[in-house]
């Protein structure tokens, strides 16, 4: 038993071509493959689809040599055990193969194309049906659009606006807002749309010049009016502060030692090589680290600690000496390497009057320091709680704010600024020391404090239309405890110079405070020594009577005494002031020693941009929350 | 006759790009990582844990430079894969460099960030460049698990021939459609008409289809010939079902096959459109950063 494949091609307007060959493999295999018995060249057929099988008389089995199947009488099958008497038909692909029964006990095998299949599929059928690009979008297509789109929006777009110049504030606003890094502090929110007020040329770091043309320091009235009014047209609600140098650039440079850290120093290095130099004002001030919102109140917030790169005061102010000379000689400005190695306080006294100039002296604390400020005047008389000044307080009565023995609060009124309200005498004093010198028609009389030629004009004036008296002419009051001015009897008398003396004179209303110098013979002209209350002693740093644990002793109960020895001081011109020991109660210390312990950076009490100066309050603030020793 | 044994020797020894040279790449990789990490901690030390502008420390300059200069080589792929060598610097040897150093850039991108983030141009080049990583990642683990798969579902046989059959399928549907009436030859042309292989993007990532047109008439001429009694149109319906049925398998078999390469392919939609967006915002990160400086 053998088969014979006759192959009938079709031919369009022609007799079909018939060709018959006997197979020589007793067992064809059928497929696609040139060494294929019966060669089907159609891609739907593997290249060697499945082998015919005699399977004794009249029956023959198809199997699939893969996984693919075959039609098989019209059904799709793997393996097929066929009877030749059907004359059954298998279909692979386009081609159909009809097996029958031939002569001599053969099979035959009729092979021909399927008339109306569909053409092939072409490539692109295949590509539109098996890639992703059709159904859908070229991805190089969009990786241009999308890479076009953003460097038109986000880099051409504000450079444009840039270089253009642009004023409108929405648009540049639009283009610089992707730009923005994070928004500004609140004092300069209002420069939020405004890049180019600090970012003037493109490529260049932000200069010094830009931060000063709003911050200079050291203008007179006129100019920082100007100023204001600049940067109100700018947007600002506030006025700008003034911002000076530490010291001149060169001494600067000169003061500060080379950073100890390499890293650092690398980076310093690298910094100024591509122009952008670490010793500039945005070195330290760091914008676009706030918090998108403005000021609140009149003043903005104080900076925060993010917004300000903090250097070590101690860096440049430890053997200064060695590298800043003033002079040629090496300086003199004290090293301070940490809060123990503070110098005591050099408070600022006045040491006697050239004229009616103090003379003002930088001095060393020590015990016992005195000055001279004029005044004739005794702490402990006041604040004693016997005596007279005690009982004159009491009889005074609470309605008058006494009512009590006195206590220093009587007298210094604190004031926002951290001192206390200058002492006025009419206030402070005149209530017990009375300048009363006469009553006329039930009218007091009242000598003019602080001006000792109008005092000897008024006596002068009042006296001297006053010949006639009556009954005499009215008491001189005095001040309390003491009755003089009373007339003598019986001669008579020039009630100007008696109430002139009265006034000047030893014993006398001014002299109980003040130290009088006699006028030459036959002259009134008395002369009153200068007096000058010192509000701060210490004008370079600063302290503040208004935290409230600086009016606090150890206990916490509300004294001036534990700093202020004043209930034993005799003289007014005793330096009341405390060691700076006395601060080192709480500042640089820890809160491991000590659960009130405060801060100790030098910008709570210094101001950097104002040396000699008081820290400005904001930046006390911001020094007071930065810097607490845990170590 | 050196370098066909060379060439064996390379084909015996086949490895994944994952597992190129004994995970060469990952260890570069895992190594710069760490540097960048241990820069990163130096410089928030030195500055007290106060690190407000990371980029613009010299920690940042550094991871900076780094980043970018991996990001435009990473891109260099493109160019490269064009051409096949096997030396040492194979395109295996690139791939495997292009997916682990690729990985390392979640570390250098994210500490250059220091996850300071806003609604900037900084930000978007940020995100833009871990759409990239993570369609990557995905396209790394599609390429190790979906081969295998694909290979079993196709068999032996090639798309063409998928499609062959199915063409084969539908020329024979029509051929043995004719005894059928209009409504049940109009199921029949439907189903050869306007049956959809692939379908939108989302059909061919799943390979069901709710309305295939085919399945509806296999479906409807099924409940027809269980209605109707044996007879010369029942043996033609028959044979349309045999028929509508083998195209159901063959076309499910398709489906399976567009749906893995769907998935092969669906990440690089992604991956290389963002990865020009990411060029293109990271040169305006840059621009900007030294325009306003």
């Amino acid at each position: 038993m053998s088969f014979i494949l006759r192959q009938i091609s079709k031919r369009v307007g022609a007799p079909d071509i018939v060709r018959e060959k006997p197979l020589a493999a007793a067992e064809p295999v059928i497929g696609r493959g040139s060494d294929c018995d019966i060669q089907l060249t159609d891609l739907a057929v593997n290249l060697r689809h499945a082998v015919l099988k005699q399977a004794g008389s009249g029956r023959v089995t198809v199997e699939s040599l893969g996984q693919e199947n075959f039609e098989a009488n019209g059904k799709f099958v793997t393996s097929a055990s066929l009877a030749l008497a059907d004359t059954p038909v298998l279909g692979f692909g386009s081609h159909v193969l009809t097996l029958s029964a031939g002569d001599n006990d053969t099979v035959l095998v009729l092979a021909t194309a399927r008339e109306n299949f569909a053409a092939t599929a072409a490539g692109d059928d295949q590509k539109r049906a098996f890639s992703l690009k059709h159904a859908l979008f070229s991805p190089r297509r969009l990786a241009w659009i999308t890479g076009i789109f953003i460097l038109l929006a986000c880099m051409a777009f504000p450079i444009g606006v840039f270089m253009l110049g642009n004023q409108h504030r929405t648009i540049s606003g639009a283009a610089y807002k992707q730009w923005s890094s994070g928004p500004l502090s609140p004092g300069h929110h209002f420069l939020e749309k405004n890049c180019e007020s600090c970012h003037q040329q493109a490529f260049v770091s932000v200069k010094d010049s830009a931060c000063l043309s709003c911050h200079q320091a050291g203008l007179n009235k006129l100019e920082a009016a100007h100023l204001q009014t600049r940067t109100r047209e700018l947007g600002s609600p506030f006025a700008p502060d003034p911002a000076g140098d530490h010291a001149p650039r060169d001494r600067l440079m000169a003061a500060s030692p080379p950073d100890p850290n390499l890293a650092r120093r690398i980076n310093t290095w690298v910094a100024n090589t591509f122009s952008h130099p670490s010793n500039r004002c945005a070195s330290c001030h760091t914008e676009h680290v706030g918090t998108g919102k403005g000021a609140d109140g009149a003043v903005p917030a104080p900076v925060k600690p993010d917004q300000i790169r903090r250097n070590d005061c101690k860096d440049c102010h430890t053997g200064m000496a060695q590298r800043l000379a003033e002079n040629g000689t090496p300086t003199t400005i004290p090293d301070v390497t940490d809060w123990g190695h503070h110098p005591d306080f050099r408070p600022v006294i006045t040491t006697g009057f050239r004229g009616d100039k103090p003379v003002l002296v930088r001095t060393a604390l020590s015990a016992g320091l005195k000055e001279n400020d004029g005044l004739t005047f005794g702490h402990d008389v006041h604040l004693g709680t016997k005596g007279l000044v005690a009982r004159q307080a009491m009889e005074l009565g609470k309605a008058n704010g006494y009512g009590a023995a006195l206590t220093c609060d009587n007298c210094h009124k604190p004031a926002p600024d951290g001192g206390f309200v200058a002492i006025d005498m009419s206030k402070n004093c005149g209530v017990c020391h009375s300048l009363t010198f006469a009553r006329k028609n039930g009218v007091d009389q009242q000598l003019k404090h602080g001006h000792p030629d109008e005092v000897v004009a008024q006596l002068k004036l009042y006296y001297a239309h006053q010949p006639n008296f009556s009954a005499g002419p009215e008491v001189f009051i005095g001040r309390p405890g003491l009755s003089r001015g009373t007339p003598r009897a019986g001669r008579p008398v020039d009630y100007v110079i008696d109430s002139v003396r009265n006034a000047f004179e030893r014993g006398g209303t001014c002299t109980t405070c003040h130290t009088f110098t006699k006028p030459a013979p036959g002259s009134l002209e008395y002369k009153i020594q200068p007096v000058r209350l010192t509000a701060r002693y210490l004008p370079s740093g600063d302290f503040d009577h208004n935290v409230p644990e600086h009016n606090k002793d150890a206990s916490g109960a509300q004294t001036c005494k534990s700093c202020h020895k004043a209930e034993s001081s005799k003289l007014s011109s005793d330096v009341l002031l405390p060691k700076i020991a006395e601060c080192d109660t709480c500042h640089g210390k820890t809160k491991a020693e000590i659960a009130g312990a405060a801060g100790s950076d030098c910008a709570e009490c210094h101001g950097f941009h104002n040396p000699g100066l008081p820290a400005s309050p904001r930046s006390r603030e911001l020094a007071r929350n930065a810097m607490i020793r845990t170590d | 006759m050196a370098q066909q044994r060379k060439r064996a020797k390379a084909v015996a020894s086949h490895e994944s790009f994952l597992r190129h040279a004994h995970f060469r790449w990952l260890k570069v990789a895992a190594a710069v990582s760490l540097v960048v990490i241990a820069g990163f901690a130096a410089t928030l030390v030195l500055t007290d844990f106060r690190l407000r502008h990371t980029g613009s420390s010299w920690f940042g300059y550094t991871s900076g430079t780094l980043g970018a200069g991996l990001i435009v080589w990473l891109a260099m792929l493109g160019i490269r894969k064009r051409a096949m060598t096997d030396d040492a610097w194979s395109l295996k040897a690139w791939v495997s460099a292009h997916v682990y150093l690729g990985l390392s850039l979640i570390v250098i991108g994210t500490l250059h960030s220091g996850l300071q983030f806003g609604w900037n141009i900084h930000t978007l080049a940020y995100a833009l460049m871990m759409l990239v990583i993570l369609s990557g990642l995905f396209g790394v683990f599609a390429y190790a698990k979906i081969p295998p798969i694909l290979s079993d579902n196709r068999g032996e046989t090639t798309q063409k021939q998928m499609l062959e059959k199915i063409h084969a399928l539908d020329g024979r549907l029509l051929e043995v459609a004719r005894p059928l009436n209009q409504e049940q030859a109009a199921l029949v042309v439907r189903a050869v008409r306007h049956t959809r292989i692939g379908g939108n993007v989302w059909q061919r990532l799943n390979s069901r289809r709710s309305n295939c047109t085919t399945a509806n008439a296999q479906r409807v001429l099924l409940a027809t010939r269980k209605r109707m009694s044996d007879g010369p149109q029942a043996i033609a319906l028959d044979q349309v079902l045999t028929l509508l049925e083998e195209k159901c398998v063959t076309l499910a078999k398709a489906r399976r096959h567009i749906r893995l390469r769907s998935l092969l392919e669906v990440w690089l939609f992604i991956h290389i459109p963002t990865t020009l967006a990411l060029i293109a915002a990271l040169t305006a990160h840059i621009v900007s950063v030294f325009f306003f400086w």
